[in-house]
């Protein structure tokens, strides 16, 4: 029965967007973080998604050619700010702090776009197992 | 009845299992939905049924007599048989910026679409059967 297949590929999906959703809660937890120094900034986290190829996977749960995968993890590249604020403890030499470059309103666009395409990859498996049922249900016509 | 259930039941497990594998495809755009660089697949069942005429192939388990000298001769291969033939790449409707060609409307109606189209076989696969049943009960 290949409906485990779609099954599984749409569960790839929802685990994805999981991942995405993950990102998105640690970066706005995140957004009010400063640092000592501009390297140890917090930087937003943006997964990467990649798709399965055939003859490229593992074969476990999720893991079927057509999924979709998290391939890395990358930091946003927009730049730090520097503030002025030599009260603060983590201040440096100078008296400045270094913020995140989280962007409130990205983030939330984000979530928003992950939580839509969670709910198709959900759509999908209810709509599979509807079918499976009803084919199953052949055998008792 | 000369022919057996498999050949009985051959055309539409054949058609199950194509319509199964363009849920699957299907499926497969719609987790790639925010996958940068993905190109959305279809399964194009005209293509793969050209495909599946292509001579040279295996010959189809139902297969049709030449009983008349103007029927036309050639094998036919199961159209399950090379699912890869029957998939095309469709050209969105909008670019995007990352390549990704999957419209999620689209493939949202294409799913709701393909699972019709396997209701329909199903439906189909039923009717058979009440039909074999009303034979053996002989009502």
């Amino acid at each position: 029965m290949s409906f485990d297949k779609i099954m599984s590929i749409a569960g790839s999906g929802i685990n994805a967007q999981l991942v995405r959703m993950n990102a998105t809660a640690s970066n706005l937890a995140n957004a009010g973080v400063v640092s000592g120094t501009s390297e140890g900034a917090f930087r937003a986290q943006r997964p990467v998604f990649s798709a399965l190829l055939e003859g490229e996977t593992a074969g476990g749960f999720g893991e079927l050619p057509g999924g979709v995968r998290v391939d890395q993890i990358v930091d946003d590249a927009k730049p730090i700010e520097q503030i002025y604020e030599p009260s603060s403890p983590m201040a440096d030499a100078d008296g400045y702090v270094y913020a995140s470059n989280v962007n409130e309103v990205e983030e939330l666009i984000e979530m928003l776009d992950a939580s839509r395409a969670y709910q198709n990859n959900v759509e999908i498996v209810s709509t599979a197992k509807d079918l499976m049922v009803r084919t199953l249900e052949i055998i008792k016509v | 009845m000369a022919r057996s259930l498999d050949s009985y039941f051959a055309f539409n497990n054949a058609a199950m299992t194509v319509k199964n594998q363009r849920l699957e495809v299907i499926s497969g755009n719609i987790a790639n939905a925010t996958t940068p660089g993905y190109k959305a697949k279809d399964l194009d069942f005209a293509s793969l049924l050209k495909k599946s005429f292509a001579e040279g192939g295996e010959p189809l388990p139902i297969q049709a007599e030449n009983t008349n000298r103007g029927h036309l001769g050639g094998s036919m291969r199961p159209a399950w048989a090379d699912l890869e033939a029957g998939i095309v790449y469709p050209v969105p409707f909008n670019p995007s910026l990352d390549d990704n060609t999957v419209e999620i409307g689209v493939e949202q109606a294409r799913y709701g679409r393909a699972v019709v189209d396997y209701q329909a076989s199903v439906q189909f696969m039923e009717n058979k059967i009440s039909g074999l049943r009303k034979a053996f009960r002989g009502e």
